[in-house]
């Protein structure tokens, strides 16, 4: 499979007046040409970070990349100048924003706003660039595209808004789209028709999606393969079969456990006890542990390597290691991971072979 | 839009009606009468003077008049000119005032900008700083403290510009420079604030991501919408020039509106202070009108709802 | 991946035994929690503006205060032979560049020329033979007076109309932002021109002209925060959580508006300074012997040319409280207000 995106090592910090806040230490992923990755964590993950690193959009000062390279192509995007950077952000790689009530600017017709970036990566003239604006319009699903070129942001309702987003970001047809939680600030149905669209949309133009997400729900729905962040790491990756069914770590445990699905009992539900570390002072080992009822000693000491369970399928435990104990996920979450896969009772084991 | 406008003027009118009946009856309160300064007039000349002007008239026939002839645009005649027309007086004094208060406005306002642009875009920067210390300068200073001291620098000691009166360009710079230095300090601090809280907004990341240069994000996103709330503080600030002229033509002995007001109220001359009270008020209330109109044609979120509530 | 898999055969088996974090440890709050007038206060602190801010507020208070006492001289006895004198002060007199040696600028030196060689004027007397220095602190007095006496006026009426306004809202809001709007609408430069001209120029006219429509800004300002304050989801929780009324206002309103209230109190003074500086310029200020800051140097325009510094004194000191203030005010904005700090 072609790989177009290659994230190798990526440090980000920003400079505060308290300290360097570390908020991506050494991230590591890559991304398939025509694929979804989801890469979700709760707030403070550095999920968010990292995609805004990708697209070199980190304001600096404060934040800037400590190390690490993004290759795109035979391009590290850590090192291009920022006239180059331009050159892609937009018309290679674009981006979707969360809100997309503050997303656009209010003060310019969103066909300004969508010509704006065709008129500098595609030489069009204004009239060119304007039916394509409206093309773009009819393609992400907005009515009466003609009237609505020359409308302001504030004439949209929340879920048109974000359709216009997208039709900016698409408007070149990007390789590459970062979506950093798209749907997080819409209503319920608004957001499926959101999913929908991206999904009909990668299939008609073959985008790569990076998908940042906290909503396990949502990833499920549109993800190939998930990256899960924790503390500025990525802390387990796979197929998405593979996080939903198999799970490796006891933070990627929580996630599942603690979203609520039609199958689950209230009692179900499980909160992951304490917060997000403080990126300030991280602490020595697995940032993790202070919050994992299986910690062990070691997670105080040295931080876990990503441990390889398939081919596709890495998780950094140390419940992973031969001489770790044999752990099992808590009873309620194989309880739903049967509820997933009815067929197919589950039960992880660290070589990640399925036990029946 | 038009209905809208129709409503503020028609409340403008109303307000500019009130103000006219108030200064009316608080002239027929004040102490003094316009002739009792004038030694040389003995008591018939007082008596058939005031029988000239109408003051012997009961004061609701007196405001009728008046009203009635401000309707026509007949501000009255002064007691102290030999009975020219007030409005007259006015014309011939807006002139220089008003070449002053617009040539300071827009040396203010395009300085004021400039400063406040540069100061967001290097916020924490010297250029920052350097804005700021000018910015509680120009705010705090008096304008007449700038002026004297301009005046004995520039003016005395190192004989550059004309000291005072008003007699070609070279005669307008000093008089300029302190009134615009309030504006220059107002436009550049709040713009700087404006910039930083656009800076701050998720459509410049989403400008960004499109790939715009960062020149075309500072002035097609950032300038264009930081100075769209910079109209709201233009009717104060100009309301502001009126008073700085009114001392600044009398530092600098300039024949202009604000000279002849102050004049006016040291020789009791009502006609003229009650003519050329109005005359600001007008002044102020519409340029309250143009801003409000103005503020509604550039955003769009206004305009298009009909403006504000 | 990123270590090698034969390292980790090395680690004994004991560093898999469960571990016992303490969970506490991890929900420790970094940094003392403050109280909001402690917070604000430390961040005013750290401002060196408003730090140097309050230090001229206090010197010319004090000097405003006591220097009129501080020579032999009076502010009203005149003394023409000893008219428009230079400054002159002990032992700095000494300093050439600094200028204060009796020596006017044509380079004669004053008291000599009128014989007054064993006297000191600091800042010179003025076309009465007024020593300055005095004068010049009796105006500050009486400029800060008018100012506080003006501010404090605003804070009354100002606090009383905006919260009544807030409190009870619906048709009495309405008719009393009605009277409001109607006040806004004429210019208030105008309405203290012809408030001064009805009451005779005076301290009290002054104060009474400047509050006419001084008052506005503070209660647009109160009911505002209030009204916000009201529907706000921390007030609403406090009260759901069962807070009665008094702590309510005592722990929140109080202290939020209050906050407000003093920064718009610290920018009124120096407004109030320079509209009592204004009308002492168009011959509606302080009537002499009396002296306010603005009437001084009004007086010392007539003869700016020969004699500077007549206008130079009583300018550095009105320049000085209106920087001063705003430094205050700006710096007090930002210690209120934890949202503007960056």
């Amino acid at each position: 499979m072609e790989r177009i995106l290659d994230v190798n090592d990526l440090h980000v910090s920003f400079d505060t007046f308290a300290g360097e806040v570390k908020a991506v230490r050494g991230v590591n992923f890559h991304l398939n040409k025509g694929e979804t990755l989801a890469i979700v964590g709760e707030s403070g993950s550095g999920k968010s970070v990292t995609s805004k690193a990708v697209m070199r959009l980190i304001p600096d000062p404060p934040g800037r990349i400590k190390q690490g390279e993004i290759k795109f192509g035979d391009r590290d995007l850590s090192k291009l100048p920022e006239k180059e950077m331009q050159k892609i952000r937009g018309s290679e790689i674009s981006m979707i924003f969360q809100d997309p009530m503050t997303s656009l600017n209010p003060t310019m017709t969103v066909g300004k706003q969508i010509m704006e970036g065709l008129i500098k990566h595609q030489n069009m003239n204004k009239a060119e660039a304007k039916e394509r604006a409206i093309e773009l319009l009819k393609l992400v699903g907005i009515p009466d595209a003609e009237g609505r070129v020359t409308q302001y942001p504030h004439q949209f309702s929340g879920g048109m808004r974000q359709r216009v987003v997208i039709a900016i970001a698409l408007a070149c047809n990007p390789r590459v789209l970062i979506a950093d939680e798209p749907t997080t600030a819409l209503d319920v149905t608004i957001q499926a028709q959101i999913l929908e669209l991206l999904k009909d949309l990668q299939e008609k133009m073959g985008t790569s999606i990076i998908f940042i997400t906290h909503d396990l729900g949502v990833v499920a729905n549109i993800a190939d393969r998930v990256a899960v962040m924790y503390a500025g790491k990525i802390v387990e990756t796979g197929t998405v079969d593979e996080i939903f069914y198999n799970p490796q770590h006891p933070y990627t445990w929580g996630l599942l456990g603690s979203m609520p699905s039609l199958e689950a009992s209230e009692e179900d539900l499980i909160a992951i006890p304490g917060s997000p570390p403080d990126l300030l002072d991280p602490p020595k080992g697995d940032a993790f542990a202070p919050r994992n009822p299986y910690a062990m000693k070691i997670d105080t000491e040295m931080e876990p390597p990503l441990f390889k369970v398939t081919e596709t399928h890495y998780a950094a435990t140390w419940l992973l290691h031969e001489k770790a104990p044999k752990v099992e996920p808590p009873e309620a979450i194989k309880k739903r991971l049967r509820g997933m896969a009815p067929d197919e009772p589950i039960i992880a084991t660290k070589d990640g072979e399925r036990n029946v | 839009m038009g209905r809208y406008i129709g409503g503020r003027v028609v409340s403008m009118v109303i307000t500019f009606l009130i103000i006219a009946s108030l200064t009316f009856f608080l002239m027929k309160l004040l102490p003094g009468t316009p002739f009792n300064n004038q030694e040389k007039l003995s008591d018939a000349q007082i008596v058939q003077l005031n029988e000239k002007y109408g003051l012997n008239d009961p004061v609701a026939v007196q405001y009728f008049n008046y009203m009635t002839n401000l309707l026509t645009g007949d501000l009255g005649v002064s007691f102290q000119q030999d009975g020219r027309q007030v409005s007259t007086i006015i014309s011939e004094r807006i002139g220089p005032s008003a070449y002053l208060g617009f040539q300071s406005l827009l040396v203010g306002t395009i300085l004021g900008l400039f400063l406040g642009i540069i100061a967001a875009l290097r916020h924490n920067s010297f250029w920052d700083y350097g804005t700021m210390v000018i910015a509680v300068l120009g705010i705090s200073i008096p304008s007449f403290v700038i002026a004297g001291l301009m005046q004995y620098w520039l003016g005395v000691k190192w004989q550059l510009l004309p000291v005072a009166y008003w007699d070609g360009f070279a005669y307008t710079i000093m008089p300029t420079i302190a009134i615009a230095s309030i504006v220059v300090a107002t436009i550049a601090r709040f713009m700087r604030t404006e910039m930083l809280e656009v800076l701050g907004q998720d459509y410049i990341v989403t400008a960004k991501a499109k790939g715009l240069s960062s020149t075309a994000v500072v002035i097609r996103h950032t300038i264009r919408n930081a100075s769209i709330p910079i109209i709201t503080i233009m009717g104060p600030l100009v309301v502001g020039l009126m008073t700085g002229t009114l001392v600044i033509e009398r530092i600098f002995v300039i024949p202009g509106l604000g000279e002849k007001f102050v004049n006016s109220i040291l020789t009791n001359d009502f006609p003229i202070i009650m003519g050329t009270t109005l005359f600001f008020s007008f002044l102020f209330i519409l340029v309250i009108l143009l801003v409000d109109i103005l503020y509604g044609i550039v955003d769009p979120r206004i305009r298009l709802a009909g403006g504000k509530e | 991946m990123s270590m090698k898999q034969e390292k980790l055969h090395d680690l004994t088996d004991d560093m898999f035994h469960p571990a016992n974090i303490d969970e506490s440890e991890s929900e420790v709050i970094a940094g003392e929690s403050t109280g909001f007038w402690k917070d604000a206060w430390r961040r005013l602190k750290k401002n060196p503006g408003a730090i140097i801010g309050l230090v001229i507020i206090f010197l010319v208070t004090f000097l405003a205060i006591f220097g009129p006492m501080m020579n032999e001289h009076d502010y009203r006895t005149q003394e023409l032979t000893r008219a428009k004198l230079p400054a002159k002060v002990p032992v700095l007199e000494n300093i050439g560049f600094l200028g204060v040696n009796g020596v006017d600028i044509r380079g004669v030196d004053q008291y000599e020329a009128k014989g007054y060689e064993n006297e000191y004027f600091w800042f010179g007397t003025d076309e009465f033979g007024r020593d300055q220095w005095t004068r010049v602190w009796q105006g500050t007095r009486i400029s800060l007076f008018i100012a506080a006496a003006a501010a404090f006026i605003d804070f009354v009426i100002g606090v009383a109309y905006g919260g009544i306004s807030a409190y009870y809202g619906g048709r009495v809001d309405n008719v009393l932002q009605r009277i409001i709007e109607v006040l806004v609408g004429i210019p208030n430069l105008i309405l203290i021109i012809l408030a001064i001209l009805i009451f005779e120029p005076g301290i009290f006219s002054i104060i009474v002209a400047l509050s006419l429509t001084g008052w506005v800004g503070m209660s647009r300002i109160v009911r505002g925060q209030v009204l916000k304050l009201k529907t706000q989801e921390f007030v609403l929780a406090s009260r759901t959580l069962g807070a009665t009324s008094g702590r309510v206002i005592g722990k929140h309103l109080i202290p939020n508006v209050l906050g407000q209230i003093i920064i718009t109190t610290m920018f009124t003074i120096p407004g109030a300074i320079f509209f009592e500086a204004f009308l002492s310029f168009i011959g509606l200020g302080i009537r002499p012997p009396e002296a306010s800051l603005g009437s001084i140097i009004n007086n010392g325009f007539s003869s700016l040319q020969i004699y500077p510094h007549l206008v130079l004194w009583p300018s550095i000191i009105i320049s000085l409280i209106m920087i001063a203030f705003n430094l205050v005010g700006d710096g007090l904005r930002d210690a209120f207000d934890p949202k503007l700090r960056k």
